[in-house]
């Protein structure tokens, strides 16, 4: 078992003609996603590794039933990319694109979430069910070296600490059922604590692992939600960006939603915030599988 | 933007805005003031808030004393930053202080306002009414009536500040990422005036505003580099941060960085910056971001150590970072450089890095935390 995504997933690949899609379509056929369709407006009829290429959503969901997407748009289109998805009824929406308008990219999380869509990103590697499929770049070429079937489901607002995450569980011989970058710009389509639940529902997972930074409200709405029961399965928490309490307010490092306005952006609120909900607090990545062993 | 901006750009939506002009010599701020009526205020034009604690704004005074308030400020250092033109603006009569802000949060939209404003307004917590706004995209006469009801406490709000709540929307939903009109004064006359004011725009959205350009305000000549190569140049994005360490860090992804500075920070070792650098970055970019971080006067050992590549090449970043390095000379031997890149092309990057003194390139496997441990152990 998965969440959101598994083998009979039909993924349809927006922007599938660029030179990042060509590349992720090829390394996700090899992986055994199941990719059914592509579209780039004007670019109907062509075909991009044996994947017929369509002209808009709809056509290509009417001629493949689809069910998913994955998007490879630049930025200033990636919204106008999430509404039509929506509005074909697919889901998950993976989205790739990062520095968005703000106020493009809470149009699309607005009209994804009122299409009973979950947008994936923005700014996102992408979703993987080890085993099963994958939708984005996540795992690279050799998604097998990192991303091994298992029991413990990771949502992460980095991409590339997923695979880290993911790699200290594979060598200490545990396993991921479904890994999720959830994105990390200020605005992404779904929280943190709504995947959470997700994997509270979901049979094949038994345990939870999330990687936070400071800013948003994530780690406070999961820590709200593991304290009302709606989470019981263990939690571990990964919250980095601590040193940024050495520097003024306002400075952003790394990611630009990273930034401290709040008290409550704080990275070490957060994670005591988590630690009072009952989550067990990683200080490195290679405590994660000792910490999940204990649970 | 700085003051005179943000007020003309609201002034354009209706918003009301006390009369001014910039000035950039005493000479032009005297015959500025001789425009207006009554007394005046000259407020030294930076890109920073708090001004009117920090010897930012002179005020209110006799219009014959506005040459020489603009001759103390204009050349002074404010908040850090130089002032080199003054804004002269009229002094409203001010009955009452109000407070009013829009602001993005992972919950969309929302609205912000106060029956009491004032400087420290924004931290007082109990006295702020919030309103989110959800899916719109805008503000409705109702809306605002809504939440003024709440902050004045009092079921009859005046239509005028009505109309100018939902005219500060207006600009607020043209990509700003913050509008703040602080304090917004009530005259005695019943009529409303943005006194303060303060927009922020966002800067992923300049491509729809061709009349704003882009200003590196508060970076340094490295970070305004960096800054200006990554609006410029294909390719993704690269960031830098400086601080005043001797520790260079090339480092990303986001999450990454943050969890290695962390650790750093946590051993003692104090970094020199702080940098990043996205998924499918391009040569030229990656060789600003690098002399930057090498040209720190700082610099006495490099950090390179990024989450496992899986899709930016790891001989790119490598060839790219041995450039730098030639370049960048012996000045007294060799730094210490400790490398962890894995993922693609990892190979190749380890054939180029062979033999090249002072430089540790950890074995496949390692984590992310025993580079920086490797680096600590080197900084002792």
């Amino acid at each position: 078992m998965s969440i959101l995504v598994d083998e009979r997933t039909r993924i349809l690949v927006q922007g599938i003609t660029g030179s990042v899609g060509r590349v992720d379509t090829r390394l996700c056929l090899d992986y055994g996603s199941r990719i059914v369709a592509g579209v780039t407006p004007g670019r109907g009829g062509e075909s991009v590794s044996g994947v017929p290429v369509f002209d808009t959503v709809a056509e290509a969901v009417e001629r493949t039933g689809a069910t998913a997407a994955v998007q490879y748009v630049p930025a200033r289109h990636a919204a106008d990319a999430v509404v039509e998805a929506a509005a074909s009824g697919l889901s998950p929406i993976v989205a790739i694109a990062e520095n968005l308008p703000r106020q493009d990219a809470w149009r699309a999380a607005v009209a994804a979430r009122n299409a009973g869509s979950v947008l994936i990103g923005f700014n996102t590697n992408g979703i993987i069910s080890p085993g099963r499929t994958k939708l984005g770049g996540i795992g690279g070429p050799r998604p097998d070296d990192l991303f091994r079937p298992g029991t413990v489901g990771v949502c992460s607002r980095s991409g590339g600490m997923s695979a880290e995450i993911a790699r200290s569980l594979a060598r200490a011989g545990s396993g991921v059922s479904t890994c999720v970058s959830m994105g990390g710009e200020s605005i992404t389509g779904r929280t943190m604590a709504e995947y959470a639940r997700w994997f509270e529902a979901d049979e094949a997972t038994r345990s939870i692992v999330v990687f936070g930074e400071p800013g948003s409200e994530h780690e406070a709405q999961l820590a709200a939600a593991m304290e009302r029961g709606e989470v019981t399965k263990p939690v571990v928490a990964m919250v980095v960006g601590q040193f940024q309490d050495a520097y003024p307010a306002g400075s952003s490092f790394g990611h630009l939603s990273a930034m401290v306005r709040l008290e409550t952006d704080r990275a070490v609120v957060k994670r005591d915030m988590l630690a009072a909900a009952g989550a067990l607090i990683a200080e490195r990545v290679e405590d994660i599988p000792d910490l999940i062993e204990g649970c | 933007m700085l003051e005179h901006e943000s007020k003309a750009r609201l002034a354009r939506a209706g918003v009301r805005v006390p009369r001014g002009a910039v000035a950039t010599t005493p000479e032009q701020a005297g015959s500025a003031a001789r425009a207006l009526d009554g007394e005046v205020f000259v407020k030294a034009l930076v890109p920073a808030n708090r001004r009117s604690k920090n010897n930012g704004v002179i005020g209110p005074i006799g219009r014959d004393a506005a040459a020489r308030a603009a001759h103390e400020l204009l050349g002074s250092r404010i908040l850090g930053h130089r002032c080199r033109s003054v804004y002269v603006e009229e002094a409203v009569a001010v009955a009452g202080e109000l407070y009013a802000a829009f602001s993005w949060g992972s919950r969309g939209p929302r609205v912000t306002a106060s029956g009491a404003g004032g400087v420290d307004i924004e931290s007082s917590g109990d006295a702020l009414v919030h309103l989110d706004l959800g899916g719109s995209a805008d503000l409705p006469q109702g809306g605002a009536e809504h939440l003024w009801r709440r902050a004045l406490g009092d079921s009859r709000v005046p239509p005028a500040l009505v109309d100018l709540t939902v005219s500060a929307a207006g600009v607020f939903f043209d990509d700003a990422l913050l509008v703040e009109l602080n304090p917004l004064a009530r005259s005695a006359d019943g009529s409303f005036t943005a006194v303060g004011a303060l927009i922020e725009m966002d800067g992923n959205a300049l491509f729809r505003h061709p009349d704003l350009r882009w200003r590196p305000d508060g970076l340094s000549e490295r970070e305004a580099v960096v800054a200006e190569a990554d609006r410029r140049l294909p390719g993704a994005s690269v960031r830098y941060v400086e601080l005043d360490g001797d520790t260079g860090l090339l480092v990303g992804g986001g999450g990454a960085g943050l969890y290695q500075h962390d650790l750093l920070v946590q051993a003692g070792v104090r970094p020199a910056n702080h940098s990043d650098l996205g998924a499918g970055v391009s040569a030229e970019k990656l060789d600003v971001l690098i002399e930057a971080v090498l040209g720190h006067s700082n610099l006495s050992r490099l950090l390179v150590s990024f989450n496992i590549l899986q899709l930016a090449p790891c001989d790119l970043i490598m060839e790219r970072l041995l450039v730098g390095l030639d370049r960048m000379g012996d000045r007294d031997g060799p730094i210490p450089v400790v490398v962890r890149l894995e993922g693609l092309n990892a190979d190749r990057a380890r054939r180029l890095a062979a033999g090249r003194a002072g430089l540790r390139y950890l074995p496949p496997g390692a984590s992310l935390g025993e580079a920086v441990d490797t680096l600590v152990r080197i900084s002792r």
